[in-house]
């Protein structure tokens, strides 16, 4: 990395940890610290509500999902928009009418403590866990590409995080994911203009769009039924809707970002411009990640984009191997590029039969492309059968530091660190306050002074920070690392769910009914989890529907 | 006429500070869902064009 690309990215990351820092330095209430003195506007708490469920992992893996899959991971969002006007209409009056400081409170009003503590406690074990991946999956990618250490990157980022959360509370975390926002929007939209600048002459975008379309990458809505497939438009409006509504409405880290409104209008319009804005910003992303496809279409990509998996073959029994296939990938890519090349022409000049001759041979070369690649990744498997030779989550940083210009790779490794430390920061932000007010303040000591609390607010959300850095070194590479965070979060979430829609919408059922369909349905979902092939999406249905009817079962036969 | 009034009142303060083409959060709850089915049908549309 030049000079100019380290000044960008430290000079970038500096200047908005400075300033949040001393923007909000010397809280002196436990309101002001945790709720931002109900202070923000609906802009500040729009993107902020954006910039804590955009981690890095967003910037880094969904271009490579886009490069490898197509765009079919939009209509994951497709539920977003009803379930942040169900937030808007529902919860956000009754937070505020209760003036709670996090979501857990209102179960205690609702039902009793247990209840809370156990809503409680399912937020701070998935939430936890999620911090620490937040920190790990962009520091593992980070440091295999630049070859920087892995565990310096993961305290870089962690540090970093852990000073200003600290620090300036909810203030200074809105306040920075705000700049952070800023830089992140900038970064993209810049790569999304140099990537279409280094198309070949002839190959413009709408050139590109066609091709990208006839290669299977533009599927964008899936309207069949089938329950297997991870994104189609009804697994993205039901089980997107739950995902949406539980992470929305009951997850902590967002619901401390908009209860910290001037006021209700605030809150309500931060949420609904995440509302119009989440779907085209998650369509542009896929939208990068097709262009560095078609990029790829036209400078040779590598057969496998984990340098250190190629290093382990070459390095092997398997280097012939590796070798005989790497060079077939590479006549394979000869044939594709002059295939493109005439598939282009005809697209402008020839007629419909032409294009479609054209189309047939770049698809079959296609096909025996990924099939090299397929038999690279199987070698790999022979060579160290716990090896993940899943290299999407590499697409896009590879791209950047080979082909971007000075300065602008410094820009977008902002991006990236921006977004982890955004996210990081959000899920810090609201493990120290559950732990605080749910735990510390209601269960320990409750009586003590604003002084005292501020304090415990702080020691915790730092002690948040060492646990996820912590958890970042244990963690191990998952198949997709935004998957990841998405399955460990339906897994959870859909109980969570299921508790606020009974309290919310059943009047009638109670806590201890409640509380016994919790844990079953919990329980439940694991035993489903570890032996059926549900996609993912579904299990916050499963789990809020299990919660749901197992509560209507059990009420009557218990008496509170 | 109370009562009235004090809906009057929370009607005012929940719906202060909408955009002055939005009078009511049920108009913008419309405006929200119609372009999601507006971006839903674009995007069915993009898929059907460009496959």
């Amino acid at each position: 990395m030049s000079t100019l690309d380290w000044t960008v990215l430290l000079g970038t990351l500096g200047c908005i940890v400075i300033y949040g820092v001393w923007k909000t330095r010397g809280s002196k209430n436990i309101q002001e610290y945790l709720l931002g003195d109900k202070s923000m506007s609906w802009g500040t708490i729009g993107l902020s509500v954006m910039a804590t469920q955009a981690s890095a992992i967003t910037f880094l893996s969904t271009p490579g999902q886009a490069y490898e899959s197509g765009m079919a991971f939009v209509q994951n969002y497709f539920g977003l928009p009803i379930a942040l006007v169900i937030i808007s209409a529902v919860f956000i009056p009754l937070y505020y009418r209760l003036k709670v400081y996090t979501a857990y409170e209102f179960l205690e009003k609702r039902f009793d403590l247990r209840t809370r503590l156990l809503g409680a406690f399912l937020f701070l074990l998935q939430r936890g866990l999620a911090a620490g991946i937040t920190i790990y999956a962009p520091a593992i990618i980070l440091s295999s590409i630049l070859h920087w250490n892995l565990d310096y990157t993961i305290l870089f980022v962690g540090i970093l995080v852990i000073i200003y959360t600290v620090s300036g509370g909810t203030k200074a975390v809105s306040l920075t994911q705000k700049y952070q926002m800023g830089v992140i929007m900038l970064g993209m939209f810049t790569a999304f203009f140099l990537i279409i600048q280094r198309f070949p002459e002839y190959i413009g975008f709408m050139e590109a769009v066609k091709i990208s379309g006839k290669m299977g990458k533009l599927e964008v809505v899936d309207l069949s039924f089938d329950y297997t497939k991870r994104y189609t438009l009804w697994s993205g409006l039901t089980g997107g809707l739950f995902l949406a509504l539980s992470y929305f409405g009951t997850d902590q880290s967002q619901v401390q970002r908009y209860i910290s409104g001037k006021n209700i209008t605030a809150s309500r319009l931060g949420l609904m411009f995440n509302a119009m804005l989440k779907i085209p910003m998650q369509f542009f992303i896929l939208l990068v990640g097709v262009m560095v496809f078609i990029f790829y279409q036209f400078e040779k990509p590598p057969v496998f984009f984990k340098e250190q998996g190629v290093t382990l073959l070459q390095n092997s029994e398997y280097a012939e191997q590796f070798s005989k296939l790497d060079a077939a990938y590479s006549e394979n890519f000869q044939n594709k590029k002059e295939q493109l090349e005439n598939f282009a022409y005809a697209m402008n000049n020839g007629s419909e039969e032409e294009i479609q001759r054209a189309e047939q041979h770049v698809k079959a070369i296609q096909q025996e492309g990924d099939s090299i690649r397929s038999e690279v990744k199987a070698l790999l498997k022979t060579r160290d059968i716990e090896y993940e030779t899943k290299d999407s989550d590499y697409v896009f940083l590879t791209f950047i530091m080979k082909y971007m210009p000075e300065g602008i790779i410094g820009l977008l490794l902002a991006v990236i660190f921006s977004a982890a430390m955004s996210s990081t920061s959000g899920e810090l932000n609201a493990l120290g306050s559950t732990t605080t007010v749910d735990f510390y303040k209601r269960i320990v000591r409750q009586n003590g002074s604003e002084q005292h609390y501020l304090v415990m607010s702080k020691m915790l959300t730092a002690f948040w920070g060492v646990m996820a850095i912590v958890f970042a070194f244990l963690a191990k590479l998952a198949e997709n690392l935004i998957e990841m965070v998405n399955i460990l979060g339906s897994v959870f979430y859909g109980t969570i769910l299921g508790i606020f829609l009974i309290a919310f919408f059943m009047r009638f059922i109670r806590g201890n009914a409640v509380f016994i369909s919790a844990i079953l349905a919990q329980m439940m979902v694991f035993i489903l989890f570890a032996t059926t092939d549900i996609g993912y999406l579904w299990y916050n249905a499963i789990g809020c529907g299990a919660v749901m009817i197992f509560s209507l079962i059990l009420q009557p036969f218990l008496r509170k | 006429m109370n009562k009235q009034l004090n809906n009057e009142e929370e009607r005012e303060l929940r719906e202060f500070g909408l955009p002055s083409f939005m009078r009511s959060w049920k108009k913008l709850y419309g405006f929200v869902l119609g372009e999601l089915a507006l971006l839903i049908l674009l995007f069915y549309l993009f898929t059907v064009i460009f496959q």
